[in-house]
């Protein structure tokens, strides 16, 4: 028996290996001229560190300091944007920031980056904030973000998110890469039309961050 | 009334007016009737999702809506741990039997069996009543965590006891 399968595997295996007929200049050539979004994920900002929030309702904390660091290779910690948040009676314990103007007011504190809180007209304005080199962390209805992967309970409510890659297919759909705080892994892919529902959910809210 | 759009605006207003964080979400209504008119009470708590899993923390306070105007009629915090504890993880068993690609058309159901149910409640005769109310009720009971059924009978009791009464 052995015998006989060890020739039928011969009889099935080319003369030739297939990816030799391979024309690997052209390859290559298409490869270099491809656009991004042809070849992959959207990747802007694909080394933004991941910042875990364990229990506590501290999703807009930990995106501050992510994109903080991004921005400038340092790690502020926790406490540097937890403790002003808390001195200034706009960190409830229930259920995290309460006033994201006032809090974009701690980031703005921080040395060495800028930060700007809009209501975005679309997702052209993250792209076009990544392309330009800034952290953008957006306010999703989290339920919205991650209906159908599971069976969840429709509370709507509110998470923030750092936004580590943004493109638009050729056909008009939008992909997006993330790292949410509640997430084990970074840069999470994440399809354009749950993204802009969840995000719309939250009157499209966008913090840019950028180094000064 | 979109009683699903309805909550999202009730939890955006109490974030406006500092009641809740941005991570605070809100439960599906418990109805009442006071001296004519339909208030509907909610709870505020947070939840978190980790796919497949949502953990559940405890309700922080309760809030009362006009159900004609759509306007918060009252507040009121609750007592809990600080900070709240976890209550559980969703979905329950009966949840996590439900296949992922029919639960978005079972809260779809309940919350458009609402206005009748409410309605019902209140006194006012609904078209195929008897069969609405025993839908809401068994959707009611697949969708609720039993960790949270005490929250929702202390919003009131009374339309428990109505939605359990033998018809």
């Amino acid at each position: 028996m052995a015998s006989n399968l060890e020739n039928s595997d011969v009889r099935e295996i080319p003369e030739q290996n297939p990816t030799e007929q391979i024309d690997r200049s052209a390859l290559d050539a298409r490869l270099k001229h491809a656009k991004p979004l042809e070849v992959g994920a959207p990747d802007q900002m694909l080394d933004t560190p991941l910042r875990r929030q364990g229990a506590q309702p501290d999703c807009l904390l930990r995106s501050a300091q992510m994109a903080e660091e991004r921005q400038t290779g340092r790690n502020p910690g926790l406490d540097a944007y937890k403790q002003p948040a808390i001195e200034r009676g706009i960190y409830d314990p229930n259920g995290g920031v309460t006033d994201v103007n006032r809090f974009v007011d701690i980031i703005n504190e921080r040395p060495d980056v800028q930060a700007e809180l809009t209501e975005a007209d679309g997702p052209e304005d993250i792209k076009e904030a990544l392309d330009g080199g800034q952290s953008v962390i957006v306010c999703v209805d989290a339920y919205d973000l991650y209906k159908g992967l599971g069976n969840f309970e429709p509370a709507h409510g509110g998470h923030a998110i750092v936004v580590t890659g943004a493109d638009q297919a050729s056909d008009g759909s939008w992909q997006f890469a993330i790292n949410d705080p509640n997430a084990e892994a970074p840069n999470i892919p994440v399809d354009g039309s749950r993204f802009l529902q969840a995000w719309n959910g939250m009157h499209r809210l966008m913090i840019t961050v950028e180094k000064v | 009334m979109d009683i699903d759009k309805l909550g999202r605006q009730i939890v955006e207003s109490c974030r406006t007016r500092g009641w809740a964080g941005i991570e605070t979400g809100i439960s599906r209504p418990v109805p009442e009737v006071v001296g004519g008119q339909i208030r509907l009470w909610y709870l505020l708590y947070r939840s978190q999702i980790r796919p497949p899993y949502q953990m559940l923390y405890e309700p922080t306070a309760a809030v009362a809506v006009d159900y004609a105007t759509g306007q918060i009629l009252e507040h009121r915090e609750l007592p809990t741990s600080t900070p709240p504890k976890v209550l559980g993880r969703y979905p329950h068993a009966a949840a996590a039997a439900v296949p992922s690609d029919r639960w978005q058309a079972v809260w779809d159901e309940l919350f458009s069996l609402y206005p009748d149910v409410i309605a019902a409640f209140a006194g006012q005769p609904v078209a195929r009543q008897r069969e609405k109310i025993a839908r809401f009720a068994e959707l009611w009971e697949l969708t609720v965590p039993p960790f949270m059924t005490g929250f929702y009978r202390m919003l009131n009791p009374a339309f428990f006891e109505w939605l359990e009464r033998p018809r």
